[in-house]
């Protein structure tokens, strides 16, 4: 979207008109629901976790500061709403004894012929995977590699310096390795 | 310029002083490694196979998850913005309806009180309107409570 555009449709937006929210958030569900998927692992609850995040924006725009991308503002509400739900939901299920027994759902996002059926069961694995992971490696992961943000728009989200994020990328991708070559996926 | 610690003259062996730089390793992985950081770590890099190794599988787990297409994917159901618009509208609507209403009662309170009619037949017709939204106001405070005494709250920490 361009910013003058956007930031036109902001103010409107403070001015209590919610109708020029429409094309805001049209522009940004997806990167949204990518990011909240990535998280909670459930395609259900990041619809949700979408909806609340711009709800909750709307409700709070005055905090946001318009120097600063709008997506990345929203992508750290929505982030927060994300680890707030996953706390929530491991709270929840203390009582159980297989903590956190959501299915996982794999994203397939298009028809596959034979070459595609084996990134697919790659895909599959590493999305596993991912689910496996910690919440702090899990999210970093999300936000570096499939939101393809960069160390600074991650620290500003995460709110903490950029070594600390570079740190966690990198044992977050270590974790990825170990937890794909236990599954049998093996790397040179 | 070579920061006065490097030590690119001597060929360390695999894996020795390899964790000083594991940040410059995930940077340049991201391609965010520049100027001397960038030289100094391409320096390391050349005498030590375990980075080079290390460099390798992490470009290819970044590869593999960039593939996956997740950075906007569809939504299920599609667009959230219909439950975005009733969530953000409601209480603005609320807030017309309310304040619309109460002028409205104001006005027809005044209307009735100085409109021409015995004083019985007011006092009869104001309280059978005053019993009936008594009655009414006692229901909706009764599904109020109901609600907030939800068994979903419990789930909120
Ligand atoms: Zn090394």
């Amino acid at each position: 979207m361009v910013a003058e555009v956007e930031r036109e449709l902001l103010r409107k937006c403070r001015a209590g008109n919610w109708e020029a929210y429409e094309p805001i958030v049209r522009a940004y569900e997806g990167r949204l629901f990518g990011l909240a998927l990535g998280i909670v692992h459930n395609g259900d609850d990041a619809r949700d976790l979408v909806q609340d995040s711009f709800v909750r924006a709307f409700k709070s725009l005055e905090l946001y500061d318009s120097d600063r991308p709008f997506i990345a503002w929203i992508l750290g509400v929505c982030r927060n709403l994300c680890i707030d739900f996953l706390r929530r939901r491991k709270f929840s299920y203390s009582l159980d004894a297989d903590g956190e027994g959501q299915p996982i759902q794999v994203p397939d996002q298009r028809a596959r012929t034979d070459r595609e059926a084996v990134d697919g069961e790659t895909r599959t694995l590493i999305w596993e995977a991912l689910g496996g992971l910690s919440e702090d490696h899990r999210e970093v992961l999300v936000l570096k590699d499939m939101q393809e943000l960069e160390y600074c728009e991650i620290a500003q989200i995460l709110n903490v310096p950029q070594g600390t994020v570079a740190s966690r990328v990198y044992y977050a991708r270590r974790a990825l390795r170990e937890s794909l070559e236990n599954m049998g996926v093996d790397y040179p | 310029m070579i920061p006065p610690h490097d030590n690119s003259g001597v060929i360390p062996t695999a894996g020795e002083g390899c964790s000083d730089y594991q940040e410059d390793l995930v940077r340049f992985v991201d391609g965010e490694l520049q100027g001397t950081d960038l030289r100094r770590f391409e320096q390391h890099l050349e005498t030590c196979t375990e980075c080079r190794r290390e460099v390798s599988v992490f470009q290819s787990l970044k590869g593999e998850l960039q593939a996956m297409g997740m950075k906007q994917p569809e939504i299920p159901g599609g667009s959230v913005w219909n439950d975005v618009n009733r969530k953000v509208a409601r209480p603005i609507g609320w807030i017309f309806t309310i304040t619309g209403f109460i002028m409205y009662l104001v006005y027809a309170i005044y209307t009735f009180v100085t409109s021409s009619g015995n004083l019985f037949e007011k006092l009869m017709i104001g309280l059978l309107v005053v019993g009936f939204v008594v009655l009414l106001a006692t229901v909706a405070w009764e599904r109020i409570v109901d609600y907030r005494t939800d068994p979903y709250k419990g789930v909120e920490k």
